[in-house]
């Protein structure tokens, strides 16, 4: 299309902020010729200034802190900066199995919540052609409220061991500042096996009931991959396309880069590109060790949804955010069942000069932290690799490959089917940013020889 | 406690968030003050108020707003809902969660799960970086604005009366 003065076509148009996503951001989208000639995920809040703020702080204060950055994934912060502060004082061998039990039950808890919370009330609505849960919840009631129960149930199980839903106080470097009684832990069983099986109908009920759109991507997965256990706190980190590395080497094989439309780092895998982490990759790399509960699930899922693992589609990333939730819950079950305290609930530490780094599996994916500290156990350098960050240029790479499906449409579905699939990586943007406009710049063909 | 006909209130935000945590703060004041029918979550989001109801007739949040020329830092205004729900969008309510308090609000309703009377507290702040503390204007509010709260609430369960 021409104008009057035969200058290409430019109609741009702002939509609204991008809802159900944590945090805030703007995608700039530019199609020419039927073609996405640029899809760029932009993060207009400031830095984070946490590595900077934490140097000088006793490494003692650093869970607390850290787990303010994020509402939604308090306990991955602090899960990851435990474990990194731990091998710097050198006790990483020093804590007891049944801590590290309660570790993971910690992380049940988030995952139970924040998967809930993205599945029924963030990401469903897309599925079912709501414009939000407002609308959607008038007319699926009840499963809203089975939803709102589990994670309600998550967020119990994170107040029982941390003192409190948001920013949790109780985990410090070395354990906990207190252990749960087995009472304590006893009186969540009830709730959880109820939760299990609603959970486990709920996800069949998900694999076949919604439609998902198709999308054939090569990705490079990346999780956690423990040869004994399902990915959450523990593990050397493993790719699908062959490296694996132990985690205080992760910068050997991934690099971040200064992006000029971000303020948020992109991260790369080296002399190769965007990679792809979360509940998709962690499944694929890792699914012969779920929970048998799950397990049990995943040839009807795969069935329903019509492609057995692996899953090369990020829109396959709501089933797999299901089966986890059910994982969780399972694992949940059986650590209390099997929970004895520990002898002393936190390993005691001299402060010491020296270096750590940990990731932990966050419910949207590797969670990396590092930390240098001085004689005195003061933070001298951190560094922090939160997972939304190092999904950006994967969450770009597959607008681009969407593109060709969506770009006849009118903007208002062009934005939409956008948003969808940006909610596919759950982004937690407040880790790294704040909300999300969407912007498209429609550029016409030129006219032949113009 | 359950809720049991009683009141709920709710601090919505965010610590270590400059004015963000002023639904905290003021939860955790009324806290010690309103024993009893009361129940006080601090530390809650938008979306406490979908799973927190148990059965209580009054749904108090407080929340902090973003100042404007409507509103100036320091100032609240005190919301219904659902009548005054269009007001919010003036007030400029500010979260930073998954879910806003609007829409929070707006789900429960649709799943039934609100009490007859919820009240919103907006209190103006002017800073939300992280690291930061509560802002002067805030600080100076916090102790006028939390006795108003405790006021209302007694007043509503020594009558069970509405707000004017």
């Amino acid at each position: 299309m021409r104008n009057a003065t035969n200058e290409p076509e430019t109609r741009s148009i702002q939509v609204d902020y991008l809802a159900r996503v944590e945090g805030e951001g703007a995608l700039h989208l530019t199609l020419q010729d039927g073609r996405v000639t640029d899809a760029r995920l932009r993060i207009f809040e400031p830095p984070r200034f946490y590595e900077a703020f934490l140097r000088g702080r006793d490494f003692r204060e650093v869970p607390d802190i850290t787990a303010r950055i994020c509402g939604i994934c308090p306990v991955a912060h602090q899960m990851s900066s435990c474990h990194a502060l731990e091998q710097a004082m050198g006790v990483t061998h020093q804590i007891e199995p049944s801590v590290r039990a309660l570790r993971n039950l910690l992380y049940c808890g988030e995952w139970i919540e924040s998967h809930a919370l993205h599945i029924f009330l963030l990401h469903l609505p897309d599925f079912l052609g709501y414009e939000s849960a407002i609308t959607m919840a008038a007319d699926h009631a009840e499963t809203v409220k089975r939803a709102l129960r589990i994670k309600k149930l998550g967020n119990t199980i994170v107040s029982t061991l941390a003192g409190r839903e948001v920013h949790p106080i109780n985990a410090c470097v070395g354990g906990f500042y207190r252990a749960p009684t087995p009472q304590e832990l006893m009186a969540l069983v009830p709730e959880i096996e109820f939760c299990l099986e609603e959970m486990c109908d709920l996800t069949l009920f998900l694999a076949a009931t919604l439609e998902y759109p198709k999308l054939d991507q090569d990705y490079e997965f990346v999780a956690l991959s423990p040869d004994d256990e399902y990915p959450i706190n523990l593990g050397p980190i493993a790719s699908s396309k062959g490296f694996r590395v132990q985690q205080q080497d992760y910068l050997n094989a991934v690099e971040e880069q200064h992006v000029p439309h971000s303020t948020a780092l992109h991260s790369m895998i080296k002399g190769r590109g965007p990679y792809h982490i979360g509940p998709l990759a962690r499944l694929n790399l890792n699914a012969d060790k779920l929970h048998q509960r799950a397990a049990d699930l995943v040839a009807s899922v795969s069935d329903a949804v019509g492609h057995g693992l692996p899953w090369r589609n990020s829109f396959l990333s709501l089933p797999a955010r299901a089966l986890e939730t059910v994982h969780a819950l399972a694992l949940s079950l059986e650590i209390i069942k099997a929970y004895r305290p520990p002898a002393r609930a936190a390993v005691p530490i001299r402060p010491r000069a020296g270096v750590g780094a940990a990731a932990t599996e966050a419910p949207r994916g590797i969670n990396w932290h590092r930390y240098e500290t001085d004689s005195r156990g003061l933070i001298t350098a951190a560094r922090i690799m939160s997972p939304t960050a190092q999904n950006q240029a994967q969450i770009e790479a597959d607008l681009r490959k969407l593109a060709p499906q969506i770009v006849s449409l009118d903007d208002e579905k062009l934005t939409l089917a956008c948003e969808h699939l940006i909610r596919n990586y759950d982004p937690c943007i407040s880790c790294s940013t704040h909300f999300l406009r969407v912007h498209i710049e429609r550029i016409a063909a030129p006219l032949d020889g113009a | 406690m359950n809720g049991g006909g009683g009141a709920l209130v709710i601090g919505v935000g965010r610590p270590g968030f400059g004015d963000d945590a002023l639904g905290l703060t003021a939860a955790r004041a009324l806290e010690p003050r309103l024993t009893g029918a009361v129940r006080v979550v601090a530390d809650g989001t938008g979306l406490a108020a979908l799973s927190a109801v148990e059965g209580e007739e009054l749904l108090v949040l407080i929340d902090a707003a973003e100042s404007g020329a409507g509103l100036p830092a320091g100032q609240w205004r005190r919301l219904r809902y659902p009548q005054d729900a269009p007001a919010f969008a003036d007030s400029h309510l500010r979260t930073t969660h998954t879910l806003a308090v609007d829409s929070a609000l707006a789900v429960a309703a649709a799943l039934g799960r609100l009490p007859d009377e919820v009240w919103v507290y907006a209190l103006a702040g002017e800073r939300f970086a992280p690291e930061t503390s509560l802002s002067a204007p805030v600080s100076a509010a916090l102790c006028r604005f939390v006795e108003e709260i405790e006021a209302d609430v007694r007043n509503w369960l020594a009558r069970r009366l509405p707000i004017a």
